[in-house]
């Protein structure tokens, strides 16, 4: 936290707002282009690849837009909750065809997993031809540990 | 002093409002947490799961529509459009990854979303799940706001293919890293592609955990599985049923 009382504390909560604001922006556009040319992708994920573009252009995310982004995505469990409640809209159907959809469910999400690893495990040594995988030790920012957040910026 | 008939004005004015709901997300996502770190990070105290038993149980005690929930709950549900948006900043920061292997993440990605959908529904209709049932679950990897376009696209009712993402998505999160372990698979992005293209955003948010380049690839899994499945879901029902 130290280098934030380096330069005016409002430097810092502006560009806070600026990061989100840009987010807010690419979903706008995203949302803009997918209704009016009917495409089959949702406005955030076409948000996210103009946000990429924007990197590719402007040289990469500022710090505050890098932070920005690591806080929500750590969070993004939060975020399922809503829509995960919506289960209590369909109680008679689980109810009725429950084993159904959750033997189907749980078969297929494993079949998904163990497919798609080792499909990409072949198709990696086959046409990758990069070897090893890149080794990372452990998540920078650990989402359920508050204390963990802090001093990853460095001095600008 | 409190009357009885206060406290149950002051109910009926809350139980309406959006803060009391919202409220009750945040809470119950922390309680969630907290059970989680407890149990050492154990898969089966998934947070997102345990928040949501605790509401469901709260909405069915109280009496309340979901759409009252919803009120309060849609200030949380709307971050999930943003933080989309987000995952650009992970996948740039690993895009020389993502660059080297792109063709087989696409190899991956293609065979990951038909499995998902065919073996789906394949498995519900030999359990004789009837129609409505097996058409919503076809798009059940997707996130959920293009699942649901796919359901209704298709035939299936949107918001059982919104319960479904999220049942996916928890049974995902609590047996994807134990089977990922069992199956020996050691490599971040194997891990987070397969994570991401199984459980969509619940799997993303795992893989986070795991690290930021698993998370990045689930990401990336995400954001495509919805592309790809919107496409293959259609002509793979043609030939399933």
């Amino acid at each position: 936290m130290a280098f934030r009382r380096r330069g005016p504390p409002y430097m810092t909560e502006f560009a806070m707002v600026g990061a989100l604001a840009t987010l807010v922006v690419c979903q706008l556009i995203g949302e803009i282009v997918v209704h009016g040319l009917h495409l089959p992708v949702p406005g955030p994920v076409l948000g996210l690849l103009l946000l990429v573009a924007w990197f590719a252009w402007r040289g990469g995310p500022t710090q505050t837009m890098g932070t920005t982004a690591d806080v929500i995505l750590s969070n993004l469990s939060l975020l399922f909750v809503p829509a995960a409640v919506g289960i209590v809209q369909h109680g008679q159907r689980f109810l009725t065809q429950g084993p159904a959809i959750v033997i189907a469910l749980f078969a297929s999400s494993i079949l998904t997993i163990a497919v798609t690893a080792y499909a990409f495990l072949w198709a990696d040594r086959r046409f990758g031809g990069t070897g090893a995988a890149p080794a990372e030790p452990a998540a920078r920012h650990d989402p359920f540990d508050t204390d963990t957040n802090s001093g990853t910026g460095g001095a600008p | 002093m409190m009357s009885k008939r206060g406290l149950g004005d002051i109910w009926v004015y809350l139980s309406a409002s959006p803060l009391l709901w919202l409220a009750a997300t945040l809470v119950a996502y922390l309680i969630g947490v907290r059970i989680y770190t407890r149990t050492n990070r154990s898969p089966f105290a998934n947070p997102v799961a345990l928040a949501a038993l605790f509401l469901v149980i709260l909405l069915v005690v109280t009496d309340t529509p979901y759409t009252t929930y919803f009120n309060g709950a849609q200030f949380i549900h709307f971050l999930l459009g943003p933080a989309t948006v987000a995952l650009a900043v992970p996948l740039w920061r690993h895009r020389a990854d993502v660059r080297r292997g792109a063709l087989p993440l696409t190899i991956a990605m293609v065979a990951g979303s038909i499995t998902a959908a065919a073996s789906a529904v394949f498995v519900a209709h030999v359990l004789g799940a009837d129609r409505e049932t097996v058409l919503s679950l076809a798009p059940k990897s997707v996130t959920t706001p293009i699942a649901m376009g796919i359901s209704e696209s298709i035939g299936g009712i949107p918001s059982l293919t919104a319960a479904m993402v999220m049942v996916t998505g928890i049974i995902g999160a609590v047996f994807g890293p134990l089977l990922l372990r069992w199956l020996k698979i050691r490599d971040d992005r194997a891990k987070g592609l397969s994570m991401g293209m199984a459980a969509h955003g619940v799997g993303t948010a795992i893989s986070y955990t795991m690290s930021p380049l698993a998370g990045s690839f689930a990401g990336i899994a995400m954001a495509l599985n919805g592309l790809i499945t919107a496409l293959a879901v259609p002509l793979l029902l043609a030939l399933l049923l």
